[in-house]
């Protein structure tokens, strides 16, 4: 019996006029890591931002353990699910102590300040990832790995059950691109979180995720572990390569190597 | 190895600013009753204060100059925080009441009904409320693109303060005759107020001062981004209304006491954010003091400078507000 | 959604802001004043009346306010021209004033005395402070441009009287007043007869004829049109002039002007348009408005203009009421409608 925490059903979502995605299915399995891959402007992003209540669906629903997201709070949403963006730019100055802190907002009445909880879990995020050193300085003077990793320790502090991240590798230097996805599946390991991202890397979707779910011609073009994407000839159909696979021993999963363009 | 605390972030540092700030306000509160045409001696005015003697000194401190700083407090409180506020939830630096048209909103409305309707003359910080929110629901419209473009908020704001503007010109011009006092009013000015505009604003202040106090941390988040926000479980939506509201109310109210005064809710919540950072549980306690004394520095200079002329305090304003409204420019 | 929340706050706050409304006081917005809502003596009513005839004397002036005066005063503040002028025709002194312009025709016994008086301002912008600190023990200030600072000084406890010195009965009225205050009516009397005398001497005089007028009024903001509430308005109706605009509403109520109509006055075609300023000088009065004639075609269908039977109306005489000399501005209207008959007075 399958554990679902969360569902997209019959998902129709309009940006700018334009029809993006139309009817999509989908079932998140508790405690199993999805990557979403796809062509630019496939509609992966409108996905996620529908998946986390920041788009509103032309048709259909979203359904956080079988309640429909919006019909809920956000601050009801905020305690079992946590969304880390693509992009974080803000005005703001905060530390990093601070903005871990603001991941407990929904916890909290908010007339009342931080309890004993609140800090410890505070503490704990911070270190989960790797920030507690940095917990004083201010987030614009981060480096883009360490504000990444600032901005992942506010979404964990919420404690949610489901993480969505938006593209989280995007901007990043490839060793704080392993950093994060290497943080990212400690944290499904040892916490049990469910992760849903957004990846533009085929190979880092398929290496890290438990299914990889492709977005192409408005719906879900395939879902599967990796094997099945490797069969399918997916990604020659989708991305338009041709691709040459390589075992990585290691792991024991695929890594797709793009020959040429068809 | 845990980095340092920078000076400016610590929160001792963030207090100590503020009980300087309150000092501050003490001694803008004794220059202004010190100065003016008659002379007063410091000791006398706490004097005269407490009982009244019937020496000129007593008419002088408790029917114009006392009134007068109280009130310069509490519009420069009033202006300053709605600044803060603007400038976070309009995610726009340079967002103050003035410049994107919410004061000349709430002025608007305001003369209106004093030319229209002056027999309901208790209604107008209402109706000034009124015309605030719809000035800040115009520009709201004008700039949304999907989502609040904060590039096309100040645009929206200057159409829409110039809309409003040309609309109390108008109004102004074609009325003159029956109202009086126009030119203090398009640059705001303290001259003549007294205890009535003091009661007016008061409640205003308060209740003001006390809600985004309260309310202080909410924006803290909103302002992390609209996304973020919502993901950390904020009502986005509620909040940027709600301080919208906030913000317009108090703009509202200082301009149905002294007109449209400009500046104020640009130069105090910048200046204080450079000195002590964005933290709105610290930076409205802060900015609200910083504009009470600004402004009631610059109201005893505007009093006393050219003796017995009185500039109107707006001008006095323009000229400190407008360079330093350049060099914000220079800076984004 | 629940919406009704986001209506909610701001409806709070409306709430408690009409709660709040009904403790204040205030009059205007932002410094702004209707000045139609404040109570005034009618058209038929005197400007200034004084009751009893030795002190204590009650004063009835133009806010239609009674100020009980106990005594003679020793210290009178009298804060604007024409007033003052009357004041010290009567005897009387002050201990400062505003600033006096140049086109008011001060009385020479006393000009230098009255140009040495401290100031406390423009007559527009007095300085309260420096008000109270010659501790007047009378203040006696102008309705309109010092009517907020009266009620504040009535506030504070002072004798204030308001006063409006508008037509020729106004000046009456005044001196009357003022010969009682200061206990000098014999004086008085002898100074309005004086007046009436002169008056009536260039109103015998005046021909059977009635010609017609437009009065023009020029600001460095706009050109307007005077009705017969005003100095030259007056003027022109005890010289029984036919003022065009005589029905024309007033631009607000109280108002002496109404606006600019250029078709309505080449209608009716008045014999004469008289012009009379507020702008800097009396030469640049008459320079700006024959441009306006020169610049805009409206004004030729005006034969008054084209025949050149304009004349200019000193500030001396019809912007600042001349007080005691209040028979010259009319002679010099008379003058320049029936030159025939009156000789003299313009230069």
């Amino acid at each position: 019996m399958k554990d679902i925490i969360l569902g997209v059903k019959d998902l129709s979502v309009n940006y700018k006029n334009k029809n993006v995605l139309a009817g999509v299915d989908l079932e998140i399995e508790k405690g199993k890591i999805y990557s979403i891959i796809g062509p630019n402007g496939c509609g992966k992003t409108t996905l996620i931002r529908a998946m986390s209540k920041s788009l509103k669906p032309k048709k259909g629903k979203v359904l956080l353990n079988g309640d429909d997201i919006f019909e809920m709070k956000s601050k009801e949403i905020a305690k079992k699910m946590a969304i880390l963006n693509q992009n974080n730019t803000t005005m703001s100055d905060v530390t990093v102590k601070k903005l871990v802190q603001y991941g407990r907002y929904a916890h909290r009445d908010w007339w009342k300040g931080l309890n004993k909880e609140d800090d410890d879990i505070t503490e704990w995020a911070m270190e989960k990832t790797f920030v507690a050193n940095l917990k004083n300085r201010r987030i614009d003077t981060l480096s883009g790995g360490e504000r990444q990793r600032a901005w992942l320790a506010m979404s964990i502090a919420q404690k949610p059950e489901i993480l969505l991240l938006d593209e989280p590798t995007t901007y990043l230097d490839i060793c704080h691109q392993l950093e994060i996805l290497e943080l990212v599946s400690k944290l499904n390991k040892e916490e049990g979180i469910t992760i849903v991202m957004v990846l533009h890397d085929i190979n880092h979707a398929v290496r890290y995720s438990d299914e990889v779910i492709v977005i192409y011609d408005k719906n879900i073009y395939a879902k599967g572990d990796s094997w099945s994407i490797l069969k399918s000839q997916v990604i020659e159909e989708v991305f338009n390569v041709q691709t040459e696979t390589i075992i990585d021993k290691e792991s024991n999963k695929p890594i797709f190597y793009a020959k040429r363009v068809i | 190895m845990q980095e340092d605390i920078l000076l400016r972030d610590r929160k001792g540092f963030k207090i100590g600013v503020i009980i300087l700030l309150i000092i501050f306000l003490f001694i803008a509160f004794l220059v202004g009753n010190i100065k003016g045409t008659l002379k007063v001696e410091p000791k006398r005015i706490f004097e005269v204060i407490m009982t009244d003697d019937g020496s000129p000194e007593r008419m002088v401190i408790w029917n114009i100059r006392l009134p007068r700083m109280i009130l310069a407090a509490l519009v420069g409180t009033n202006l300053a925080l709605s600044g803060a506020i603007l400038q976070g939830v309009m995610k726009n630096p340079l967002a103050d009441p003035s410049i994107i048209g919410i004061s000349s909103g709430a002025g608007l409305f305001g003369i209106v009904v004093l030319v229209v309707f002056p027999q309901y003359i208790g209604l107008v910080p209402i109706a000034a409320f009124i015309g605030a929110m719809f000035a800040a629901f115009l520009i709201y419209i004008l700039s949304w693109k999907g989502g609040i473009q904060t590039t096309r908020i100040i645009l929206a704001g200057v159409a829409v303060s110039a809309l409003f503007g040309a609309g109390i010109s108008g109004i102004l011009v074609f009325y003159s005759d029956r109202v009086h006092g126009a030119l203090t009013f398009m640059n705001g000015s303290l001259s003549s107020r007294s205890w009535p505009e003091v009661w007016t604003i008061l409640p205003y202040t308060i209740a003001g001062f006390i809600l985004v106090n309260v309310f202080a941390e909410k924006l803290n988040i909103l302002v992390l981004g609209d996304d973020v926000a919502r993901g950390v479980g904020l009502n986005v939506e509620a909040t940027r209304l709600g301080f919208t509201a906030l913000a317009a109310f108090l703009a509202a109210s200082a301009v149905s006491v002294v007109g449209l005064l400009g500046f104020v809710g640009l130069i105090v919540p910048h200046s204080i954010r450079l000195i002590m950072g964005n933290d709105y549980k610290y930076m409205f306690p802060a900015t609200a003091l910083l504009g009470s004394v600004l402004l009631m520095f610059s109201d005893t200079f505007a009093r006393t400078f050219l003796s017995p002329t009185e500039i109107p305090v707006g001008i006095v304003m323009a000229v400190v507000g407008a360079p330093f409204f350049l060099f914000l420019l220079r800076r984004e | 959604m629940k919406h009704y929340r986001i209506i909610l706050f701001p409806l709070i706050l409306i709430m408690m802001m009409s709660i709040v409304t009904g403790c204040t006081k205030t009059t205007g917005v932002g410094g702004l004043s209707n000045t139609k809502s404040v109570e005034k003596a009618g058209d038929n009513e005197l400007a200034i009346s004084v009751e009893g005839t030795s002190y204590p004397l009650t004063v009835k002036d133009f806010l239609k306010l009674e100020t009980v005066i106990e005594k003679k005063p020793e210290n009178a503040a009298v804060l604007s021209g024409t007033p003052l002028n009357i004041w010290y025709d009567l005897g009387g002194k002050s201990i400062c004033t505003s600033d006096v312009s140049n086109n008011v025709k001060l009385i020479p016994e006393y000009e230098d005395e009255i140009k040495s008086l401290p100031s406390i301002g423009p007559v527009y912008s007095i300085d309260m402070e420096s008000v109270i600190s010659h501790q007047p023990d009378l203040i006696i200030a102008q309705v309109g441009t010092q009517s907020t600072q009266a009620k504040k000084f009535r506030d504070m406890g002072f004798d204030v009287i308001t006063t409006h010195i508008r037509g020729y009965d106004d000046v009456i009225s005044t001196y009357r007043a003022f010969g009682k205050i200061l206990e000098n009516e014999k004086l008085a009397e002898s100074k309005i007869d004086e007046l009436e005398r002169k008056k009536e001497e260039i109103v015998a005089k005046l021909p059977n004829e009635k010609k017609s007028v437009v009065i023009l009024y020029i600001t460095s903001k706009t050109i307007a049109v005077k009705l017969d509430n005003s100095i030259a308005g007056d003027v022109a109706n005890i010289l029984k002039l036919d003022n065009i605009a005589s029905d024309l509403p007033a631009d607000t109520i109280g108002s002496e002007t109404t606006p600019l109509d250029i078709e309505y006055i080449v209608e009716k075609d008045p014999d004469y348009v008289l012009v009379t300023s507020m702008i800097g000088s009396n030469e640049l009065a008459k320079k700006l408005i024959e441009e306006e004639f020169a610049n805009n075609p409206a004004w030729k269908g005006v034969t008054a203009i084209q025949k050149g039977r304009v004349a200019h109306l000193p500030q001396e005489y019809f912007l600042y009421n001349a007080g005691p000399y209040y028979d010259e501005a009319i002679e010099y209207m008379a003058e320049i409608i029936y030159p025939e008959i009156y000789k003299g007075v313009t230069q």
